[in-house]
Formats: C-alpha cells, sequence, structure tokens
C-alpha cells in the first residue's frame, strides 16, 4: 500500500480508538508519513481527520502547512530530509542537535495534521471561512502548538520513532508560535480551574474541533464557568457577548508575531490574563444583573442631620446605598489591550502555497498544480 | 476622509474581511523579510512558522 492509499483511508472516517490488530511501526519515511495521520487521528481522540493522504514537498517558503484541501505541505530540507535520514540510520546513537532536529521535524509533522482534525462530519469549507474570523487563526495556532508539545512524546512512541531515534524523547525542542501558546495555556489553565476540569483537556477539547467549533467552544467553558446558566433565560445574549470579547482579545495576539519569541511570549501571557480579567468582569456585570445584592453588602445610609430628613417620605430604598462589588472596584478602567503595529504600506495580496512537489513514496516528482513564488 | 490603516491592530478585529487579507499579504511579506535577517535557525523557523500560518489564512481568504 503506498503512503497515499495508506493515508487516504484516514481521511474523513470515524475515529478507531482502540484498533484490534497493532500496526507494525513504520520502517521507513514513507511508512511513516503513511500512519502519520491514523496516529495523529487516534492520539487526539477527534472525529476525523481532514487529510486527503497527500504529501507535498516544498522548498524553501514552506516549512509546514495544512491546506484546506486536505493536502500536507512539508518542507524537503527541514522536515523531509532530516527523517530520511533518521531513518537510514535507524537505530544508531545520534548526537543531540541531531535528535533535536528530528524531534523539531516530527512536532511540526504533529502540529500541521491538529489541524486537519475535527469533529465527525465537520466541513472543511465551514472551517475554512471561519478561520479568517477574527481571533481564529490566534486559537487555532496555539491550540495546535500546545496541544502538539504536550502530547509529542506519545506520539512518538505510537509510531516507534523512540526505538529508531534512541534518546528522542530525552531531548527538549523549542515550541513555535510564541505570540499564541502562552495565552491558550494561560486561558485554558483558568478555565480547567474554573470547570473543575483535569490539567491539559481544555487544549485537549479544543484541538478536536475546527476553525468553526474552538471560539465558540471556548466562549461556552467561559459562560459555563459562571452562574449565568442558572441565572438567565435560555437564549440570552451574554455568551455571545462574552465570544465577542474573546474574539477581539485572541485577534490582538498577531500584534507580537513579529516579535522576538521571548518578548512574544511575555505578552502573550499577560495579553491573556487581561483578557481574562475582561471576561470575569463582564460576567459578573450580568450576574449581578440577576441577583439581588445582600443586605450585609449595603451600605448604611447617613446619620440624619437635620430634622426634615427625618420627615422624609422618599422611600426606604432610596436611602440605602450599595457599595460596588469589589471585583467592579478592583477592574474599574481596564479595557482590552491596544497593541501598536507599525504603520507599513501593504503590497499585493497574494496567497497560494509555494514551490511544491509531490511526496511519493521512492519519488519526488513535481506538484501538477503550480503554487511557485506565492506568499512572497 | 480617513481609511482604515491595514496593519492597525484595531483593523484586526474590526475591520472587513478585505482589510483583513490586505493585512495578512503585508504580514506575510514582511516576515518572509524578518525571516531572511533572522539570529539562528530556531528564530528562522519560528518566523517561517508564523508565515505558514498567514499563507494558511491567505488561501482561506482566498479561496
Amino acid at each position: 500500500m503506498t503512503a497515499e492509499a495508506a493515508a487516504a483511508a484516514t481521511a474523513a472516517r470515524p475515529v478507531d480508538r482502540d484498533p484490534v490488530l497493532p500496526r507494525p511501526a513504520p520502517g521507513s519515511l514513507d511508512e511513516l508519513l503513511a500512519q502519520s495521520g491514523q496516529v495523529a487521528l487516534q492520539l487526539s481522540g477527534a472525529g476525523q481527520s481532514a487529510w486527503n493522504g497527500q504529501v507535498i514537498e516544498t522548498t524553501g517558503s514552506i516549512l509546514g502547512l495544512a491546506h484546506w484541501d486536505g493536502t500536507l505541505y512539508l518542507d524537503r530540507e527541514c522536515i523531509l530530509d532530516p527523517l530520511q535520514q533518521m531513518y537510514e540510520h535507524a537505530g544508531e546513537t545520534q548526537s543531540i542537535p541531531t535528535l533535536v532536529h528530528y524531534r523539531e521535524a516530527l512536532a511540526t509533522v504533529l502540529h500541521e495534521h491538529a489541524h486537519f482534525l475535527g469533529p465527525a462530519g465537520a466541513s472543511q469549507d465551514t472551517a475554512r471561512k471561519a478561520f479568517t474570523q477574527p481571533g481564529s487563526r490566534q486559537l487555532e495556532e496555539g491550540v495546535a502548538e500546545a496541544w502538539a508539545q504536550d502530547h509529542l512524546d506519545d506520539y512518538l512512541t505510537r509510531l516507534g520513532v523512540d526505538k529508531v531515534a534512541p534518546g528522542i524523547k530525552d531531548v527538549q525542542a523549542g515550541g513555535y508560535y510564541a505570540a499564541f501558546v502562552p495565552a491558550v495555556r494561560r486561558i485554558s489553565a483558568d478555565l480547567e480551574a474554573r470547570n473543575n476540569l483535569h490539567s491539559g483537556q481544555v487544549i485537549d477539547v479544543l484541538n478536536r474541533e475546527t476553525a468553526a467549533g474552538q471560539v465558540p467552544r471556548l466562549a461556552s467553558l467561559v459562560y459555563n464557568s459562571t452562574r449565568l446558566p442558572d441565572l438567565e433565560p435560555i437564549g440570552a445574549d451574554t455568551s455571545h457577548h462574552l465570544e465577542s470579547i474573546l474574539r477581539e482579545g485572541l485577534a490582538h495576539l498577531d500584534t507580537f508575531e513579529v516579535h522576538p519569541s521571548g518578548y512574544a511570549a511575555a505578552k502573550s501571557h499577560t495579553t491573556a490574563g487581561e483578557l481574562l480579567q475582561h471576561l470575569h468582569h463582564e460576567a459578573q456585570s450580568a450576574e449581578s444583573a440577576h441577583v439581588s445584592h445582600p443586605a450585609a453588602c449595603a451600605v448604611p445610609p447617613p446619620s440624619p442631620v437635620t430634622p426634615a430628613r427625618l420627615t422624609s417620605s422618599a422611600p426606604a430604598q432610596a436611602q440605602t446605598r450599595l457599595a460596588p462589588p469589589p471585583h467592579q472596584t478592583a477592574l474599574s478602567g481596564i479595557s482590552p489591550p491596544r497593541p501598536h503595529l507599525p504603520a507599513t504600506p501593504a503590497p499585493a495580496a497574494t496567497g497560494d502555497v509555494p514551490a511544491s512537489q509531490v511526496w511519493k513514496p521512492g519519488s519526488r516528482g513535481a506538484h501538477p498544480a503550480s503554487v511557485e513564488n506565492a506568499a512572497r | 476622509m480617513e481609511h482604515s490603516n491595514p496593519t492597525s491592530p484595531d483593523a484586526t478585529a474590526r475591520s472587513t474581511p478585505a482589510e483583513r487579507q490586505a493585512r495578512t499579504d503585508w504580514l506575510v511579506t514582511e516576515l518572509g523579510r524578518l525571516a531572511a535577517a533572522a539570529d539562528g535557525p530556531h528564530e528562522q523557523a519560528s518566523i517561517r512558522r508564523t508565515a505558514d500560518s498567514l499563507v494558511r489564512l491567505a488561501i482561506a481568504f482566498g479561496s
């Protein structure tokens, strides 16, 4: 079975979480690629992968890309050649830099497969349209990268790579998407704590969604972490309001993409904290509209100083001043971040995928669809 | 008359799809320039990964 044929069987199929027959571990790059999608699918617990089984070898611009048509693009020099070399030297002891190189290549493969995952029956066209909405790309990249980092060792084990490259699970590879990952991790950890979920569960759940479902799912987690589901009538608009706040906050993260990783990571973490504060403030404001304030929080009216006050006919409640809730006092004045980008004129629009060749077992022919010079 | 700037942060969240696409294309070009001048292979790979993501977005806009 060719890599394409084997992988094609993966696409848009229900998950086989407990395969009866174990697969033999890949013994070549072709076999690794053939199994890469199915193993990622099983690892994730998603309903389907949109991967069509094709791998396109690129040279130059693209390192890794999960195309909306289901094709996986991987760079020859940084991804495919190192993995080819890994199998040519299977079982041999390698230097740490070489193992790091292998690990980064496989992390990219897993990250790109994460983009193909979704619920059973999910539409790639719907996902593609949703990906253009504010905040969607930032969330999906952050989730895909965080999930790939967290599950890479398991992925390597399932593919038998730890036997091919002994020591590969003992080295660390630097992650990517520093502008998104810290924010995704902070938001996820906050929601896990509020919803009594275990560590990593929110990222796992989001990773099983396409772009069409990720932000709405995140908004639901925020909404359900409050008392609003018990206070509001079904169909209340608060959840959509929270989603719009999430989208705006996530969209701001791309401001940090062009900065060095350390700075981007720090700003990502800070921005997520501000976004969470904004969300919680909005949620608590909505909650306060549905609950009466307990008497213990009321500030007693000032002592009467004039006889006229004693004879006032104003209703009693008008003389009771409610103290602002502590969170409102603490958060007053906080607004979403307003990052700054350099004002540089935009070039003409492009959008295709750059230089590529079709990856087939034993050959690297030219890709029929010319995608040269795109994205430049 | 004031025109929206595709590179401004507010354009990201509140602009039209066409404006966001223009901003995406600008970022892809800018990242290509930054990758060429990056310090070290990891920083270069990081920039290239970001560019990959924006190319994916550009394809989504253009499909």
